[in-house]
């Protein structure tokens, strides 16, 4: 499928953004080599500096980061990772997912928010199979021990980094991590469930 | 009987290693600081060394009054000692004071080594060295070296990540990151670089330390230090080494440069309290992770002999560039140096004999530095063990410089784990760890199994 897309009124850093008024059928398959591929011809930054064309800043020690709208030069980045850890936050509405990453340069982006789609629902699934088979452990752990060897050992480990929109009138636009690849397999899900006790 | 003979045994070992060289021992009951045989430091040095091997806590603390501070004093109170339960003391599988309170183990190892695999020939060519020379003269058959995009810290983070994965312990938990190299040379430092690598929290702290060849026993050391102070609970060491590149541009000769593979070890030490468990558990209070050993890090031993500093010195020369890759002075004398490391192991070990309680016969495994396969042949040779305990991985891995030691002793752990060894059924086994290195630095130390899960 392609986006049929149409350019948008915006205002900088998101200089990038399109709307989308529907779907296209393509016939054509991309897999997600390819797809990495196409994403490395596109904006890629080995530091934290050349994600958006500014210094970030953090507000507390081992806080996610936010680059000031008026000196970033875009909204969205590709980059390598050499290291990723997952956070699991579990609040009475919602479970969401945060990241800390470590990039080629050897900085690190602390507590970014996973905003992909589909490691969001594959949280989802983590969580309720955890919770219907009745493990003694949760997420967070299933993720990091045995997910995360998955994304390490990956030939396709790459993440786009984004900016959301301004925060009110502090113009602060915080990091999100809109896609991380590999993206998960169902596949990792089965048999997994049971084997971090059963070592 | 035995018991009598075997604490005058140690006595005389202690004693004979604080008197002058070429003194001879004296008789049983001579007064040992009174003839003027020791001064009073010396005669404390007998007592720490006793303590340490025979595990009695505050050995000889006071001086029972009216006894003469001799051989026979020395040996009946190790006897009485050994028979008296000490205070707070818990009592060991293998019967000896476990110490009171707390003990630093080792929980999980792992270990990385280059991707590529370069034969003998291959290197002998790379080096202009006649046919055999690596091969035949230094024993070695391959070597391993680091492939594209492995560099010292990657070869770090793969260690530690499997000896993290080993113990169970996630990364958050770690508190305490101790670096060695002798060819990163770079800064921000290994310790600090691999601190962002692995996403350490930022409250974990983070260092280096020195010591070439040696460093991962001083690394250890360093480590089991900080541990001990009660504030810190999980530790993790590693050692990385890539001289390949290192030496490549080097003035160093063939015969040396050629010795050398690429690769890393990491352990992670854990503080435990009498009866608790290392590894995370879950929820319902089951460990996270399969069935381990626990292993208990011993004491160390040091020594520098600094009569052999010349054999070996490495150096970049005043006014080249940093950071990057500047071509190395190397000065290297490789008969001496392999005499004075021979010379060197064999003190060490006898050393460890003596701390540890045990002869050589009755160590499981020897985790040495190793300066080339045909040292550690003729040291195993002077042990009078077979050549498989003392674990040669330079044979097809090359000296692997600060990482060689660890690279053996993860060896070892991971064969008596495999083996009938670490059966509850037998005697507790004993690894002794053993590295020499420029200067002519040397250190030891030793694991024995403290609990089995």
């Amino acid at each position: 499928m392609k986006c049929n897309l149409t350019a948008t009124s915006c205002a900088a850093p998101h200089i990038e953004d399109r709307q989308s008024t529907g779907l296209l059928p393509t016939g054509r398959w991309l897999s997600e080599d390819d797809l990495i591929r196409c994403l490395n011809h596109a904006e890629v930054s080995q530091d934290l500096k050349g994600l958006f064309g500014c210094a970030l800043n953090s507000d507390s020690r081992g806080g996610n980061w936010w680059a000031d709208r008026k000196e970033a030069t875009r909204s969205i980045c590709g980059c390598l990772y050499t290291n990723i850890w997952f956070h699991v936050i579990e609040e009475p509405e919602r479970t969401s997912l945060r990241a800390r990453m470590a990039l080629p340069s050897n900085e690190r982006l602390n507590s970014i928010p996973v905003v992909d789609r589909e490691w969001r629902l594959f949280l989802h699934q983590v969580t309720a199979g955890i919770k219907k088979a009745g493990r003694p452990y949760g997420a967070e752990q299933f993720l990091n021990r045995f997910i995360r060897p998955q994304l390490l050992r990956s030939l396709n480990g790459f993440a786009r980094i984004g900016l959301a929109r301004p925060e009110g009138e502090s113009g602060r636009c915080w990091l999100m991590l809109d896609s991380l690849f590999p993206q998960p397999r169902e596949e990792w899900l089965d048999g997994l469930l049971g084997a971090v006790v059963d070592g | 009987m035995e018991s009598w003979q075997k604490s005058l045994e140690l006595a005389r070992h202690c004693v004979a290693e604080e008197i002058a060289h070429g003194v001879p021992l004296p008789g049983e009951d001579e007064d040992l600081v009174r003839s003027g045989l020791l001064d009073s430091m010396a005669w404390i040095g007998i007592l720490t060394a006793i303590e340490a091997a025979a595990g009695i806590h505050n050995f000889g603390n006071p001086w029972p009054a009216g006894r003469p501070q001799s051989l026979r004093a020395l040996a009946e109170l190790i006897v009485e000692g050994a028979t008296a339960p000490s205070p707070g003391s818990a009592t060991r599988a293998d019967g000896r004071s476990a110490g009171r309170g707390s003990m630093v183990c080792v929980i999980g190892w792992g270990r990385a080594l280059g991707s590529r695999l370069i034969e003998a020939a291959g290197i002998e060519a790379e080096c202009s060295l006649a046919p055999g020379t690596i091969r035949d003269r230094a024993g070695i058959a391959s070597v391993r070296r680091a492939g594209d995009g492995e560099d010292e810290v990657t070869l770090a983070q793969r260690a530690a990540e499997a000896a993290l994965e080993k113990a169970g312990v996630d990364i958050p938990e770690v508190d305490l990151l101790v670096a060695t190299s002798t060819t990163f040379l770079r800064l921000p430092s290994l310790a600090a670089t691999l601190h962002s690598r692995l996403l350490l929290p930022e409250s974990s702290a983070a260092f280096d330390v020195g010591g070439a060849c040696v460093g991962v026993v001083q690394a250890l050391a360093t480590a089991k230090g900080l541990l001990a102070t009660g504030s810190l609970r999980h530790a993790l060491v590693v050692a990385a080494d890539v001289p390949s590149r290192r030496l490549a541009s080097s003035s160093a000769p063939g015969e040396f440069r050629g010795l050398f593979g690429d690769g890393s070890c990491a352990f992670v030490l854990s503080r435990l309290e009498e009866g608790q468990p290392a590894k995370s558990q879950g929820p319902d209070g089951r460990p996270l992770r399969g069935p381990g050993v626990e292993w208990r890090l011993g004491d160390f031993v040091w020594e520098c002999a600094g009569e052999y500093a010349a054999s070996l010195k490495l150096q970049i020369p005043e006014g080249a560039p940093l950071p990057g890759f500047p071509p190395l002075q190397v000065e290297f004398q490789g008969e001496p140096l392999a005499r004075a490391a021979l010379r060197q192991m064999e003190r060490l070990v006898e050393n460890l004999e003596t701390l540890t309680g045990k002869p050589r016969s009755e160590v499981a495994y020897f985790a040495l530095h190793e300066p080339n396969p045909r040292v550690i042949e003729i040291l195993a040779h002077r042990f009078g063990v077979t050549l498989e305990k003392a674990t040669p991985i330079s044979k097809t891995c090359g000296n692997l410089g600060a990482a060689t030691c660890g690279v053996n002793l993860c060896e070892a752990l991971a064969k008596v784990e495999a083996s009938s060894l670490g059966s509850p059924s037998l005697p507790p086994p004993i690894i002794l760890v053993a590295a020499v290195g420029p200067g002519m630095l040397s250190g030891g130390t030793w694991v024995e199994i403290y609990s089995r899960s």
